[in-house]
């Protein structure tokens, strides 16, 4: 391997600080905030310095369609009996989901920087945390993509478990119960596709050799199926999303912008990565009710984020709703829908980040979540107010804001498609969305001025708060007005992964 | 007259069911440890009628019951100890009453 | 006279004369002879262990075909003896009171490894009874080594009484095996008996015969004894309860199953399927709502019987393969969890779940280790729990048996919860007491072996699956 293994490295830096923090004495609180951060902005760095390399245009026909845009590949063999490898490689897909992770990751650090609660396992298992959805990203064979799914969970049941709200212990549980449930049915579909591949040779979990034969039909529908219900959880689609609400109220603040952030898009990007690229016969025989499902979400999520009382679960319900968006536009497995879906992924994982940033900040000052409670806050804290709004606006779609981009291009995919009375309900889905972003905004910032119990002084968002604030302020403006800078890697990749599908 | 096969497996299955009886029934251990034992005769007598009715030359039953015996001998040593042990401790050797933990 | 070949059995022969010396050279040491003989208990180990792998790749019968010698039984020998040292180090600390002798400790821990190295490799059922009631007549005796202990004498009570039965119930099986066909070797048996020439006698003593092994295997219905005596015997003996003879039983029905009857091969399948499905959930259910550790891994114990006896109901090559990955990943997992129970029980008796609790602020170690252990017990990975879990499962799902792979994994899930509680006692709560918890030098060896084991085969399991993979090749 002559070349400098560029994404290993990624994916393990964070692991490497794990380590070390592991062997880091505890009292040392300062030193293990600062290694994290090194260590998690190495991986930031590096992704970058992937944005910038990754040729978009660039094909290999090593791979098949399914990988034609794969670059930095990394292949070593791993479990030779078994048919696994260390595979892992980057494409258009991939790429700005991986830039999003490590980025929240970075931020979701600094805005951690006041936990001093048992702050050295606190920070090794966000790093742990990281170095499995880098990985899932990053993963071109099955057990790799497994064994990274898997490890997100035991790192967010301790960081939902020790540092949550007072439910925290029932929602670690529920969390972790939920996605382990779903994840077995994952794997029986794995080894579904993986023992019907043996009987085209040495059977492998290699989703590029995978991708290019296929299964019987009812082999490969119920194998999708099987990794539907490990995928749809994590979504989470309606009616698998319980966990979620729970979940992200009793979270810690970091720990929701990673979970709504780059968490659930594990789940959306399995579905275009697995979904549509390794079992696709079986994906297309249900694709009506997943866009069904999608939609479905959409408005459920909507109506509930809009009788919520806690502003950080209206958070959560509006994720619900923002993911069947991106559900729906990749069921129209048109290049503008699923071009939208990715774009959603990430736009979404920058706004609902930041909207849980805010939340956080906002409860940190007035101790409450409550919306009834809150009020005035324009006033009060005019920069974190004035930030929540116009997240707000992006999250409902506001033109020139990124949110709006994912929105018109799934839309447009779901007409193009013909789908025209889901397009409608989504387009409601949309019109509700704005109704209760709206009215949040009302309720909580303008209106009067409040005195909150027990607290004096509120100052407005200092510079670390404002420095894990302004990048994705920045990201979501540029993304609304240039879309480009996004699609210009999406694009080549989904229009080659899409005419694989028959 | 020569007893068939049969007598004798019919008579170590009665011994071994009554052994099993036993074992289930009794509360005293030394009771079920000799109730245990019929059962191990019942074995033996499996062994023994089995290689004498085939004709065997290398002589495996008997060897077997042979070692049986042997092993049985030293499971009682081992079964009184212990029931020795709980009757120091405990002042009883009714198994219903050693109750300590859920059974 | 048949010859007798004395290199394929010189690590047997090694672990006799170490358990004969132990014993006479404890009538002489006074002082300090706890430490000598631990010494000269894991010199024999070290002894046999380097013998054995002297022995790779040669394969010999001997002792009048009672002692077969092949890559199988080398392969759990070896996982044998690495059990022994394993135990012995969790033990050093344990029996430290002078009125309970160490030396008729380590001899009897000494001879029943020697059974389960024997039970690895023997074809004839005259040795495989001989060699299982060595194993079992050692381990009445350790189940109630803590002799002034009533809950230790009643452990060694129940387990004598049902132990016993079960191998009356076995032997009662295997001499209407050796009625029907003569014989007691098992390439012989297999020769002459099917199930189109076989009678109901015949299914009957299958039947029976493999219930003996179930009962060592602590798979349901024959589990009944597994939470009494785990919870009742001293915790490194429970710990050794738990993988010593359960992983000599499995080499056992292995070889049994394989080379003795593979002609029955629907009737056991479906009695193993059955067994296997019963263990997992009642295992996994009933550990829920246990509040004692030693009780709740003991059912956990009886869950993972029934993981083993899927792969071994399954029976294809994968299958075997998983078996025997599992038993390695199963040994290292669970004698890591016993040990983190036994250095608690050191400073003072706790065994029960509370006194988990804030484990983490009394020791960082212990809670950590045992949050890895209980992680791979769950089979979340990257720990090796995942590997035998995965590889019997992936048999299942190959032999086209996908509703048994997933009646298993749904039972990781329930196991999960009760695993995930020990977590959540030992990280999410507060401690009751605040003293550290002192973990002697040879425990600590112990579990940076077995933690070290479950990470470095959770992240490379391929030379664990290659060796498995060549050594599930039976002869016969």
């Amino acid at each position: 391997m002559g070349r400098f293994p560029i994404l290993t490295v990624t994916i393990f830096t964070p692991l490497l600080g794990a380590l070390i923090i592991i062997f880091t004495p505890k009292e040392k609180i300062k030193l293990i905030k600062i290694l994290a951060l090194a260590f998690s902005s190495i991986s930031l760095l590096l992704s970058v310095i992937l944005l910038a390399k990754f040729d978009p245009y660039q094909i290999t026909n090593e791979f098949g369609k399914f990988g034609a845009h794969l670059q930095f590949v990394d292949k070593v063999d791993w479990i030779r009996a078994i048919g696994a490898t260390y595979f892992v490689g980057v494409d258009g897909i991939s790429l700005p989901l991986l830039f999003i992770a490590t980025l929240l990751s970075f931020l979701a650090i600094i805005a951690s920087w006041n936990i001093d609660y048992r702050a050295k396992e606190y920070f090794w298992l966000i790093l742990i945390l990281e170095v499995g959805m880098i990985g899932v990203f990053l993963a071109l064979d099955f057990i790799l993509f497994f064994i990274f799914w898997e490890m997100v969970l035991v790192p967010m049941y301790f960081l939902i478990g020790i540092w949550g709200g007072p439910r925290k212990e029932y929602a670690a549980i529920k969390f972790f119960l939920y996605t382990f449930f779903g994840s077995i049915f994952l794997l029986l579909g794995i080894l579904a596709v993986y023992f019907y591949s043996s009987k085209l040779g040495p059977s492998t979990f290699n989703m590029v050799e995978l991708a290019q034969h296929h299964a019987p039909p009812y082999v490969e529908t119920l194998a999708f199926l099987g990794m539907f219900l490990g995928f749809a959880v994590k979504v989470p689609m309606v009616p698998f999303h319980t966990w979620l609400p729970d979940a992200h109220v009793e979270a810690p603040t970091a720990v929701s912008v990673l979970l709504a952030g780059v968490l659930l898009k594990m789940g959306t990007y399995a579905f275009v990565r697995i979904g549509l690229g390794v079992v696709d016969h079986g994906m297309l025989s249900v694709i009506g009710v997943i866009a069904i499902m999608g939609v479905i979400s959409i408005i459920y999520g909507a109506f509930n984020a809009m009788v919520q009382k806690d502003l950080k679960s209206l958070v959560a319900y509006s994720s619900i709703s923002h993911m069947g968006f991106v559900m729906l536009g990749i069921a129209t497995l048109t290049v503008s829908g699923t071009n939208g879906a990715i774009l959603y992924m990430f736009s979404h994982g920058a706004i609902t980040g930041m909207l849980f940033l805010l939340v956080g900040l906002v409860y940190e000052r007035t101790h409450t979540r409550i919306i009834s409670e809150l009020g005035g806050l324009f006033t009060t804290i005019p920069l974190i107010a004035g930030i929540f709004a116009y997240t707000a606006f992006a999250a409902l779609g506001l033109p020139s804001l990124s949110g709006f981009i994912g929105e018109l291009l799934v839309l447009l995919g779901t007409f193009l498609k013909g789908w025209f009375g889901l397009g409608i309900l989504a387009a409601i889905g949309i019109i509700i969305t704005a109704g209760y972003m709206l009215w949040t905004i009302q309720r909580v910032c303008m209106g009067e001025s409040r005195e909150f119990a027990g607290v004096h002084n509120m100052p407005d968002a200092d510079w670390r708060e404002l420095t894990t604030l302004i990048p994705l302020v920045i990201i979501i403006f540029a993304i609304g007005i240039y879309p480009m800078f996004l699609l210009y890697y999406i694009k080549p990749t989904v229009e080659t992964f899409l005419t694989k599908l028959p | 007259m020569i007893l068939s096969l049969n007598f004798y497996l019919v008579l170590a299955a009665i011994i071994f069911c009554v052994g099993l009886f036993g074992v289930l029934t009794r509360r005293s251990i030394v009771i079920i440890i000799m109730c245990i034992e019929l059962m191990f005769n019942a074995v033996n007598i499996n062994f023994v009628a089995f290689s004498s009715y085939l004709g065997l030359t290398p002589v495996r039953g008997q060897i077997f019951a042979v070692f049986v015996m042997l092993i049985s001998a030293v499971e009682m040593g081992v079964g009184m100890g212990i029931a020795l042990l709980l009757y120091k401790n405990r002042t009883t050797v009714e198994v219903n009453k050693i109750n300590l933990m859920r059974w | 006279m048949p010859e007798v070949d004395l290199k394929l059995f010189a690590p047997e022969l090694i672990i006799t004369l170490t358990g004969l010396g132990v014993l006479i050279l404890d009538l002489f040491w006074e002082k300090e002879k706890n430490k000598y003989l631990v010494g000269l208990s894991i010199f024999g180990l070290f002894l046999a262990l380097v013998f054995s792998l002297g022995l790779i790749g040669k394969n010999g019968t001997t002792l009048g075909g009672l002692f077969t010698l092949d890559a199988f039984s080398l392969f759990f020998k070896i996982l044998f003896l690495l059990i022994a040292f394993l135990v012995i180090l969790l033990s050093v600390n344990t029996f430290t009171r002078p009125d309970l002798n160490p030396g008729e400790y380590y001899t009897l821990l000494l001879f029943a490894v020697l059974g389960m190295m024997l039970i690895s490799s023997t074809t004839d059922f005259v040795m495989i009874y001989l060699a299982l009631e060595l194993i079992s007549i050692s381990s009445y005796v350790l189940a109630g080594y803590r002799r002034f202990d009533p809950k230790s004498n009643e452990a060694a009570l129940k387990y004598f009484i049902l132990g016993l039965v079960a191998s009356a119930i076995m032997l009662y099986g295997i001499s209407f095996i050796y009625g029907f066909t003569g014989f007691t070797q098992l390439a012989d048996i297999a020769q002459r008996i099917s199930p189109q020439t076989g009678r109901l006698v015949v299914i009957m003593g299958v039947i029976f015969t493999l219930s003996g092994f179930s009962f060592k295997m602590a798979a349901v219905p024959f589990h009944q004894w597994v939470p009494d005596v785990y919870e009742g015997a001293p915790t490194p003996i429970t710990a050794f309860f738990s993988v010593g003879p359960k992983i000599a039983a499995v080499a056992a029905l292995l070889r049994i199953l394989l080379v003795g009857f593979p002609d029955f091969i629907d009737y056991w399948q479906t009695l193993f399927i059955i067994l296997s499905v019963l263990s997992m959930f009642l295992g996994n259910l009933l550990a829920i709502p246990q509040t004692n550790i030693k009780r709740m891994l003991a059912f956990s114990t009886i869950a993972h019987a029934g993981y083993i006896l899927m792969g071994i109901a399954v029976a294809s090559k994968l299958a075997i393969t998983g078996v025997l990955v599992y038993v390695v990943v199963y040994t290292f997992m669970n004698l890591g969890a016993f040990g983190v129970v036994v250095a608690l029980s050191h400073t003072a008796p706790a065994t029960e779940i509370s006194d988990y609790a804030g484990l983490n602020k009394r020791s960082p170690f212990l809670a950590f280790t045992m949050a890895i252990f209980l992680v791979s017990l769950a089979g979340i990975p990257p720990t090796a729990g995942l590997w035998g879990k995965f590889l019997v499962f992936a048999a299942a799902v190959e032999a086209n048996l996908a509703w048994f792979a997933l009646l298993g994994l749904l039972n990781t899930v329930i196991s999960l919860y009760y695993y995930a509680n020990v977590i959540r006692h030992m990280y999410l709560m507060e401690p009751a007491r605040t003293e550290k918890v002192k973990v002697f030098l040879p425990l600590r060896g112990a579990l940076w072996i077995t933690f070290l084991g479950t990470v470095i085969l959770g992240i490379l399991p391929q030379p664990l699956i290659n060796i498995s993979n060549l050594s599930s090749l039976l002869g016969g």
